[in-house]
């Protein structure tokens, strides 16, 4: 009955039960929401606020992202946490591109989204992991907080209630 | 006493200059890097408490020169320890390597070489070990620069 209630206004119950009615878009991306399988990305210090956000006292399995996968094949969000240098963006980009779709990309702290403390003066920094791969959700902070993490999660879920089919997103070439 | 003594390290390698503790332990400072084998030998040998680990192995910029900075300290009792410093010539950045007796100079050297284009003379296996393989030039070169990085404003 959890199903119904949930879907309210988008479902209709058959009189003595036993049918469920809905559009199939809204229940592809409302089964996709709730169950999103994160690839482990932690990178530097902002892991660490991750890793908190899936232990027992903020358990990020409450959301449905219940299983930390280490193989991009079964995950279909990453949580890009920490700073990307350069001879880690050719790993990057090949571990999203063999997740399955549609995939997610968060970018979790100052690092991701822009480089941060490491914008000036790095050789070795990646400005932003949207350079490299298409990012849904950005999330400043350094570290962001795991309130901040769990934000960003609930933020993703509900731009995944709005997917439309049959929702592909394009692979952005390697920055020059 | 626990700490190795001035006389003790000018004693045994009366080449180098010795001067008081820095944040390290007395500082110990060479002509040549070339000296480093014998004088890393003369302080393995120290009496009471032999110099025979490294701790550190890393190099700066300071502009005329490189410099190499060992930092040495005892196994018997760590509150022995000293810094070691050898220059570099920036013409022909190259040192002997301290492999042979200091098993985990390898990696170390090899970030050095990664970093300041350092090269070790002895080393078995003298590759970059931080940076893709296919970098160009040494970053912690003061006069490093390329295409990506930004200088900060003003700076
Ligand atoms: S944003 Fe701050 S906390 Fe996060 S990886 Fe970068 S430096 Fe570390």
């Amino acid at each position: 009955m959890a199903v119904v209630e949930a879907m309210a206004g988008l479902t209709e119950k058959f009189p003595g039960g036993g049918l469920l009615l809905t559009t199939a878009e809204f229940f592809l991306n409302w089964g996709r929401k709730n169950s999103l399988w994160p690839l482990t990305f932690g990178l530097s210090c902002c892991a660490f606020e991750m890793f908190s956000t899936g232990a027992p006292r903020y358990d990020w399995a409450r959301l449905g992202n219940e299983v930390l996968r280490a193989t991009p094949r079964q995950a279909d969000m990453m949580v890009v946490a920490g700073t990307v240098c350069w001879k880690m963006a050719p790993r990057i980009q090949r571990l999203y591109e063999q997740m399955a779709e549609p995939r997610y990309v968060i970018a979790m702290g100052a690092c991701a989204t822009s480089g941060g403390p490491f914008y000036y003066d790095s050789y070795g920094t990646v400005r932003g992991v949207d350079q490299l791969i298409p990012v849904d959700i950005y999330l400043p902070g350094c570290p962001p907080k795991p309130e901040g993490l769990l934000n960003a999660i609930l933020e993703l879920e509900k731009k995944i209630a709005e997917d439309r089919l049959p929702g592909r997103r394009p692979v952005k070439g390697p920055a020059a | 006493m626990s700490a190795v003594t001035l006389e003790q390290l000018r004693a045994a390698f009366p080449q180098a200059s010795v001067g008081a503790a820095g944040g390290f332990g007395p500082v110990v400072t060479l002509g040549a890097a070339t000296e480093l084998p014998a004088a890393l030998a003369a302080f393995k040998a120290l009496k009471p408490l032999p110099l025979d680990v490294c701790e550190d192995y890393t190099a700066l910029d300071a502009g005329e020169v490189f410099i190499l900075v060992l930092h040495l300290v005892s196994g018997t009792d760590v509150r022995a320890r000293v810094t070691l410093k050898a220059p570099v010539p920036k013409a022909a950045p190259a040192a002997p390597s301290l492999v042979a007796q200091f098993g985990i100079a390898d990696w170390y050297e090899r970030e050095i070489f990664d970093m300041f284009g350092i090269r070790f003379h002895g080393h078995p296996d003298l590759r970059r070990i931080l940076l893709p393989e296919d970098w160009t030039g040494y970053p912690l070169r003061k006069d490093y620069t390329d295409d990506k990085l930004l200088k900060r404003p003003g700076a």
